[in-house]
């Protein structure tokens, strides 16, 4: 520490050389500490307290809005929701995206085309394609109805958002139409994460596959996916984190409705705080967020111990 | 690199192809063809039962008077400037410390990854208020940069855990250390060799994070208070009124005015971020 | 120790920011007014820009003016009363629940000292409801938000009615009449349309007029298990699935009670807004012919919902008398008139409201008769607006679902909503 303070240029190549990692790493760390952890470590504070924006007064409370939570069947439902959510959405999307990859992957006329189109949902502001869907979720103005309609496949328009009759459990209708905007939104960019894995597997692996006799499936199966599994590993954990998060669409869409049917977390968290002005209860909802999320972080932790990266 | 393997198709491959490109097509494309003509339907034809599928007379003026309906140019500007600025400073934040991260031992450097992934970990709604006051004490509301350094410490954790992997196997390092023997400086080696080097990894880097700049509604509407450094997706908002959609064609083709510039953009980056991440960034 | 360094820190930078303010007030003449966007921006923005020419004019002062998005206002107001930046003077709403927020500190300032300066003798009663609270004044209203009956002027006449219903049971008898069915019994048009279910605003009115009232006057007492309640609730049940006279996909985020009318589903609406009208203008000028008001009909009493946009002045502005000046002049009789064609609103200062413009054309008639069976939305509790919250886990939200779904007995939904009401309100301090 004493010779730290003989200054910058005072210091020895070796130890400029010690410094330098650090010296590097300060802007991107003042940054995430003053403008991420600072807000975090505030909002979840607040969970300790029953801070309700109406009273000025704003009481430490201990693990009571945690307690609370555990009673609170809204907050049950919103979990489980958001668990679903973030499984189907997580895996279902990196399943599209990995389809899609491998069809942008091949030789093809339009591939140039088809790339960038299928890529298209990814840069379009939520605001403006969940306004689209909602259209095609209305029963009166909607084109999905109206087709249905004119094959004769239903005599009467379906309500999308709003029929809770269909379906098992927490899989009701508006619950899974939310989750197709859910799927299109999200493939692409895990499409071009896996299309990017897909162009560096090596040729050679698929001609000495091919030499042996592999069929399409089975070079699939023994050359492909084994080579993309590190690529699968980062997206799975970060798409399962990214949308145990996930507020836009549900909100934007839904609000939540009808009932709890759509209701997620990041929702809950956000309607509780700004809505019912409990900005306490919310960041223990939040408290238990990060709960969850901790343990997907740990696998991915590990996965990278294991292959040495860290 | 690229593989063919077209000429072992089997039939059913091929149907299968075939009907996946289909469904794909209109999956993605149809909300835009909605998009597309909703934005020329006059106001009278937008609720019908049953919907027309072509407008009927369609209002092409309206791409002209939407202009003035509402600062669309403004709101343009100044989305650019933010995912522009917004692009500089995050290459410069990540690429500074994904250097650090992929080139040198030394301690804490397990830490930090662990405060980057846990980052990411707690969403944004919570931090959202916390950070409006922190902004604010700052002085950095309705100022670009306040919105710049927010979303660029959004996409530090993501960019740089890809930038160390990719600067970890972009070239070999010998190359650096060569230089270093010649005298360049650690910076100096970090400055003219490292980043010529990776620039297709930076450039995917870059195309995901003006991605999320152009997207982002919540800390901006928050953030910039003020109409005149409002954001386009902020702005879009606008036309959606107290009671309902009274103007949603207008939203509408605001909505692809708006959207135009990015996929256009789009268009030509998305071949060379798939190059950028297929050599190497990917691999967490 | 670190809870000392951020309040150092908070203080230093307090204080950075006083002497920046001091510096400013250096421009006495300038205030800051946000508005929230209504109708046209076009329109509106070039309104205003004239009436703030005009006021410069007239007293030196400049108004720089910023609209806030509808969408975005309610956390904008919410930070604004919580201690982020925040105008000298704006468009407001919500008085009650904004001034608990702000303490005393932030938010709606109170304008006692200079109420007589704000000319509010030639306004509606129900209206001065909204910009008063605790006995203060805070502003001057500008735009009547009651809610009244619509209905297809066609339709009555197809099934041989010429008044608007009175009552409960001519509401039911009239549903029954205008409710159209296919030969294999499908509903084709429903006799009425109740709103959107996002819009919780709405089960008020149907209490209220079975006779009850949510709290206590008080407002220390939840009573949502009273037999009033229970009555209001049975009815709605009762029009949707023992009548069925009204679509039980009110639940559906994607439903909206104007869609209805608009593909005509629907002959009457209940408790709508008084921007219907202009909303059929735009989307569908060949139904506003066929368009009729008339207040909300009656029970044990005959109430509408009723609120108020107000201008009002904030705390921390530092140019309290040129804020005042300002939203005074927006109290005009004239400049009431102006915002309110402008702005497609209709203004509670009698003068502007008994304008041509208004009572010129039936409908506007119609929202000013409304107006004497006002029932002010403001309720005493603060818990009030925590109550009515949106979405899941809002009190009324949940209760309202739940009635509308039809799988819980009643007194079971109302023991809950009862039970959870009572615990927002006992918090209260």
């Amino acid at each position: 520490m004493t010779k730290r303070k003989k200054g910058f240029l005072g210091l020895t190549g070796r130890q400029r050389e010690a410094l330098f990692p650090y010296i590097m790493l300060s802007p991107a760390l003042v940054a995430v500490l003053v403008l991420s952890f600072y807000p975090i470590f505030l909002g979840l504070r607040l969970s300790f307290y029953d801070y309700t924006l109406l009273y000025q007064s704003r009481p430490f409370i201990g693990w009571q809005n945690y307690i609370e939570l555990m009673r609170d069947a809204t907050f049950w439902s919103s979990l489980t929701n958001t668990l679903l959510y973030t499984v189907l959405n997580g895996v279902g999307s990196t399943i599209i995206g990995l389809g899609v990859a491998l069809l942008l992957n091949r030789e093809s006329r339009i591939r140039g085309f088809l790339r960038s189109f299928s890529l298209f949902p990814w840069v379009i502001p939520s605001v403006v394609f969940s306004y689209v869907w909602m259209w095609f979720f209305q029963r009166d103005f909607s084109p999905i109805n109206d087709l249905l309609m004119r094959l004769g496949l239903i005599s009467e328009p379906i309500a999308f958002l709003g029929n809770l009759d269909w379906g098992i459990g927490p899989f009701t209708l508006p619950f899974l139409s939310v989750l197709v905007v859910r799927l299109w939104s999200s493939f692409p960019m895990k499409a071009v994460m896996l299309l990017a894995g897909l162009q560096s597997i090596p040729a050679e692996l698929y001609e000495a596959a091919r030499i042996d006799g592999a069929t399409t499936w089975q070079q699939f199966r023994h050359v492909t996916l084994p080579m993309l599994v590190p690529v699968l590993g980062v997206i799975l954990t970060l798409t399962l984190i990214w949308n145990f998060g996930h507020f836009d669409i549900n909100y934007l869409m839904t609000q939540g409705g009808p009932r709890n049917a759509t209701n997620v977390m990041a929702v809950a968290v956000y309607l509780t705080g700004f809505g019912q002005f409990r900005l306490g209860y919310a960041a223990a909802m939040g408290g238990i967020m990060l709960l969850v999320t901790s343990l997907i972080a740990i696998v991915y932790i590990q996965m990278l111990r294991k292959r040495e990266d860290l | 690199m690229l593989t063919q393997r077209r000429s072992k198709d089997s039939p059913l491959g091929r149907i299968m192809i075939l009907l996946g490109t289909i469904v794909l097509l209109v999956w993605v494309g149809l909300p835009f063809y909605w998009l597309v003509i909703t934005s020329l339907k006059p106001r009278t034809e937008l609720f019908l039962t049953p919907p027309t599928w072509f407008p009927r007379n369609p209002e092409w003026g309206r791409y002209i008077e939407i202009w003035s309906f509402l600062p669309l140019a403004r709101y343009m500007l100044n989305s650019i400037i933010v995912t522009v600025l917004t692009v500089l400073l995050s290459l410069f934040l990540t690429s500074t410390a994904a250097y650090a991260l992929s080139r040198f031992e030394f301690r804490g450097k397990t830490l930090f990854l662990g405060m980057l992934l846990f980052t990411q970990l707690v969403p944004g709604v919570i931090t959202v208020i916390p950070l409006y006051f922190v902004l604010y004490s700052l002085g950095l509301l309705n100022n670009y940069f306040g919105l710049v350094i927010a979303y660029s410490t959004g996409a530090i954790p993501f960019a740089t855990l890809m930038l160390r992997s990719y600067f970890k196997s972009a070239y070999p390092v010998e190359l650096e250390e060569s230089a270093l023997i010649d005298g360049c400086t650690r910076f100096g080696a970090f400055v003219r060799i490292c980043l010529p080097l990776s620039r297709p990894g930076l450039v995917a880097v870059a195309t995901m994070n003006s991605i999320n700049a152009w997207k982002e509604f919540m800390f901006s509407s928050i953030i910039m208070t003020k109409g005149q450094y409002r954001t386009l997706a902020v702005g879009l908002r606008s036309m959606v009124g107290e009671f309902g959609l009274s103007y949603i064609g207008e939203f509408m083709t605001a909505s692809v005015v708006a959207c135009l510039p990015i996929l256009i953009a789009f268009l030509f980056m998305q071949k060379s971020m798939v190059e950028g991440l297929s050599s190497g960034a990917v691999k967490g | 120790m670190k809870a000392m360094r951020t309040r150092q820190l908070l203080t230093i930078t307090l204080t950075f920011l006083l002497v920046l303010a001091v510096g400013a007030s250096g421009y006495a003449n300038r205030i800051e007014f946000w508005m929230q966007n209504y109708d046209n921006l076009p329109i509106q923005s070039k309104c205003m820009n004239e009436l703030i020419a005009e006021f410069k004019k007239e007293t030196g002062i400049t108004v720089d003016i910023e609209y806030v998005n509808w969408d975005e206002a309610m956390n904008r107001w919410t930070l604004v009363a919580t201690g982020g930046a925040a105008p000298d003077a704006g468009d407001m709403y919500w008085l009650y629940t904004f001034s608990d927020m702000g303490g005393g500190k932030y938010g709606p300032m109170p304008l006692d000292e200079y109420v007589d300066q704000l000319g509010l003798d030639g306004f509606f009663p129900s209206s001065l409801a909204d910009v008063t609270y605790k006995g203060h004044v805070y502003g001057v209203p500008w735009r009547i938000d009651i809610r009244l009956m619509a209905y297809r002027t066609d339709y009555f006449a197809e099934a041989g009615l010429t008044e608007a219903p009175q009552t409960w049971e001519d509401l039911l008898n009239y549903a029954q009449k205008l409710t159209k069915r296919t030969s294999d019994g499908r509903v084709e048009r429903y006799g009425l349309a109740l709103r959107n279910n996002i819009d919780v605003q709405q089960v008020l009115p149907w209490v209220w007029q079975a006779g009850g009232e949510i709290m206590s006057s008080d407002g220390k007492i939840a009573q949502f298990d009273t037999p009033e309640f229970k009555e209001a609730m049975q009815f709605v049940r009762d029009l949707i699935y023992k009548y069925e006279v009204v679509s039980p996909f009110i639940t559906d985020p994607s439903y909206n009670e104007v869609d209805e009318f608009r593909a005509n589903r629907a002959a009457m609406i209940d408790h709508v807004g008084p921007s219907l009208k202009r909303d059929l203008e735009l989307t569908a000028p060949q139904l506003v012919p066929v368009l009729a008001g008339a207040p909300p009909v009656g029970h044990k009493a005959r109430h509408a919902y009723s609120g108020a946009g107000y201008f009002g002045v904030l705390y921390g502005t530092k140019n309290v008398e040129a804020a005042v000046k300002w939203v005074s002049f927006l109290a005009r009789p004239d400049v009431q008139l102006r915002l309110g064609q402008a702005m497609r609103q209709y203004p509670p200062n009698r003068t502007a409201a008994m304008d041509p413009y208004y009572t010129g054309d039936p409908w506007g008639a119609s929202v000013i008769e409304t107006l004497q069976y006002a029932h002010t939305s403001q309720h005493p509790s603060p818990a009030y607006s925590q109550i009515m919250a949106k979405g899941p886990g809002g009190v009324m939200f949940d209760l309202w679902q739940a009635v509308i779904h039809n799988q819980e007995p009643l007194e079971e939904i109302l023991k809950t909503a009862q039970v959870r009401a009572q615990e927002l309100m006992d918090r209260v301090r």
